[in-house]
């Protein structure tokens, strides 16, 4: 088991000075969270320092450790960095110490020529107590335990990488496959049986050539040593052919798959350069929106005074109501008796009924006449009736200027106001910090179009190369059988001929090796088999359990550890989101890391983007099932702490925040320590 | 080592051991696994570990020259 105690940093990059990244012993997630360019990769890469002495990022070119020297410590004349890491592993503690240092007599040293390799020093601490410093040879060894540079990549992750895995993983002629292969079988364990392999192979060889010695020294076989020498000869010359062929298509390969990085992420470029101009015309959408919703609040308060008279005016509106009810009334009985009046006199000067037209006799005219003389009596005099309808249209005008006066109610208007302002303003904070992250990325993959297009040329050449090489390792390969088959042929002549004890015995000897050599040739494709049954059914558990979608059934495995969804019906499934791509390669990494003979810590950085809310707990769930020490780089945004101390509450063990000094200084605070 | 990593070289020699019981039966279980053994515990140390295995491949083929 190997546990990470302390990682020390002394003017590696943003870190002036000396900053102390403490690992609680106790199994757990530790924290580490951190603003962007402040400094989260970089102690990733502080870790790629001291343990390999370079840092290479997934695959692409290193990096140049110049760039690591804190540039306050620079301008103070302070040339060097240094990283210490502290660890345990199987009961021994080792320091391991890495410095980078201007060469002898040197100044001001400016390349990375003016610099002294960084070697690592080694302190070890035995369980007893004893202390050594380590030589050479046993540093070597003990960082190849720790953890090989192949297999790093395993330990100490990012979206990147997950990206890289990704679009490597899915087809097995994708650029860097190999290298993904590799890497993985570095993990698991293979390479005991390669080694065993290749040094067999070196061993069959001494052995095949004291066997022809032999047949050649002897008068009977002489003739058909010679033919067999000859032929191996050939043979030998045609594997150094494939190894020159294997070497050039591995530079090739690893040549395209850095332009392939690169045309990538200009390819990403052009959508940051999108994202980018979409950002600015947000923030700048948000600031006239702001302008302008602060022009409506001005102007909504120059009539907040309004808002004071509204009760005494709803009063008076109360009694200019009832007032027009009342003048309403009196114009309308008047108007009802004119009508009645008018249909009495009809009536009279008719001599006839209105309502019922039958002809009136005497006592009805009379009645009809009263009630007339009636009418005119209780009329409401042409003057009285005009008084009436121009206090009504006074007091609909006051009724009606009453609502205009207090129909805008602007309090309520400039409440609703100052939360618009307060919701675009928080969009706008988030727009800022958008472009901010996104001028960060536009700047680091900057690339013009004709080196574009210079780039597209490399790549197809390299594509030819590629191709002429595979071709001619094909044709080689094909030689070497031949020539196997034919030295076969002789051998079976040298059966016949030969009776002597010596060529006999050395024949055996050789046979005993190729056998050996066969074993463990076979041994090897058959452990790779075990190993891909059991990386499959483990990656198939974790996705399970990271996966929302209850029709995905399993993953299934392919040639290059390449991991397939499968539908409950059977099916492949296509198309993946890339958040899926996201949730695959962890459960492969989840599976390597449960197989893989070296458990060790397991350091994320910023590898949540692409999940969302759900697929995010579902990982965070599963966090502590990874690693034992499981560190979390995360910048602010892309997950709520809250929620990952409600999904796994025991298992934080300590946080520390990156806090910023200058744009030339971060400082590592400790701010929760949980054991 | 820790006991994940001895699991996982015995499940290693137990595949090997497999293939030598059927197709190779001549090559005696002790000498392949001591081979790996060298292998394993000179992972970091490839040249070491070469002469070491070639000391015991040479030994191994001179006492079947006895024979």
């Amino acid at each position: 088991m190997l546990v990470f105690k302390q990682l020390t940093l002394e003017n590696f990059g943003p870190y002036f000075g000396k900053q102390k990244l403490i690992f609680p012993s106790k199994k757990g997630v530790i924290i580490i969270r951190g603003k962007n360019g402040r400094g989260k990769t970089t102690i990733m890469n502080a870790l790629r320092f001291v343990l390999f002495g370079s840092v290479k990022l997934s695959g692409r070119k290193n990096i140049d450790l110049v760039q690591y020297l804190n540039i306050i410590s620079k301008t103070k004349g302070n040339f060097r960095y240094k990283v210490i890491l502290d660890i345990e592993l199987d009961g021994k503690s080792y320091e391991i110490t890495r410095l980078l240092s201007p060469k002898p007599g040197l100044l001001c040293p400016e390349t990375i020529n003016d610099y002294q390799f960084p070697e690592a020093l080694i302190k070890e601490t035995t369980e007893s107590g004893e202390q050594k410093v380590l030589i050479d040879s046993e540093v070597k060894r003990i960082l190849n335990q720790i953890m090989d540079e192949h297999v790093a990549r395993f330990y100490l992750f990012d979206g990147e990488l997950l990206k890289e895995y990704e679009s490597q993983l899915m087809g097995e002629q994708d650029v860097g496959a190999a290298k993904i292969k590799e890497g993985i079988e570095n993990i698991l364990g293979v390479p005991i049986l390669k080694n065993a392999c290749e040094q067999i192979d070196v061993c069959l060889d001494q052995y095949s050539r004291n066997f022809e010695l032999i047949i050649q020294s002897n008068k009977e076989t002489e003739k058909l040593g010679i033919a067999i020498t000859t032929a191996n000869t050939k043979r030998e010359s045609c594997k150094i052919d494939v190894q020159e062929l294997n070497s050039d298509l591995s530079e090739i390969r690893n040549e395209l798959s850095q332009i392939q990085n690169k045309l990538e992420n200009s390819i990403l470029n052009q959508e940051a350069i999108k994202e980018q101009a979409k950002l600015q015309k947000d923030i700048e959408n948000f600031n006239k929106k702001i302008e302008e919703k602060k022009e409506q609040r001005i102007s909504e308060l120059r009539s907040t005074w309004k808002g004071l008279l509204s009760p005494i005016l709803q009063a008076k509106k109360g009694e200019i109501n009832s007032e027009i009810k009342n003048s309403n009334q009196i114009i309308s009985e008047r108007e009802k008796r004119e009508k009645y009046i008018e249909e009495l006199k009809t009536s009279l000067n008719n001599n006839r009924c209105k309502l019922c037209n039958q002809l009136l006799d005497t006592e009805a005219s009379l009645n009809l006449k009263e009630q007339l003389d009636k009418c005119d009596c209780d009329d409401l005099s042409d003057s009285d009736l005009k008084i009436t309808k121009d206090l009504l249209l006074t007091l609909q005008n006051q009724s009606k200027y009453i609502d205009d006066f207090t129909k805008d109610n602007s309090t309520e208007k400039i409440c609703i106001i100052e939360s618009e302002i307060r919701e675009i303003q928080t969009k706008l904070l988030f727009a800022k910090k958008d472009l901010e992250d996104t001028n960060q990325e536009v700047e680091s993959m900057s690339l013009s179009l004709s080196e574009y297009q210079s780039l597209i040329d490399q790549r197809d050449l390299l594509k030819k190369k590629e191709k002429s090489s595979t071709d001619g390792l094909e044709k080689t390969q094909k030689t070497i059988k031949e020539i196997e088959e034919n030295v076969k042929k002789l051998e079976i002549q040298l059966n016949h001929v030969s009776n002597d004890g010596e060529v006999e015995n050395a024949k055996r000897q050789r046979d005993f090796v190729t056998q050996l050599r066969d074993l463990v040739q076979n041994g090897i494709s058959q452990y790779q088999n075990d190993l891909k049954k059991r990386v499959e059914i483990d990656a198939t558990s974790l996705f399970i359990k990271l996966s929302d979608e209850k029709e995905y059934n399993k993953l299934k495995i392919n040639e290059n550890y390449g991991l397939e969804i499968i539908h409950k019906d059977g099916e492949v499934i296509p198309l993946r989101s890339s958040g899926y791509e996201h949730l695959v390669a962890f459960s492969l990494i989840g599976a390597l890391h449960k197989n893989a003979p070296l458990q060790g810590p397991l350091f994320m950085d910023t590898s949540f983007g692409r999940l969302d809310q759900e697929n995010s707990q579902n990982l965070i769930r599963v966090l502590p099932e990874l690693s034992e020490q499981v560190i979390l780089l995360v910048h602010d945004r892309e997950i709520d702490e809250e929620r990952i101390r409600g999904l796994i509450p025991s298992a934080i063990k300590a946080k520390y925040q990156i806090e910023r000094v200058s744009s030339r200084e971060s400082k590592l605070k400790l701010i929760e320590d949980n054991v | 080592m820790n006991a994940k990593y001895e699991e996982e070289m015995r499940n290693m020699f137990d595949i090997i051991n497999q293939i030598r019981e059927s197709d190779y039966p001549e090559i005696p279980q002790e000498f392949i696994e001591e081979i790996l053994m060298i292998e394993r515990n000179n992972l970091g140390e490839r040249e070491k570990a070469f002469t070491l295995l070639k000391s015991k491949i040479s030994e191994y083929v001179s006492n079947l020259k006895m024979e």
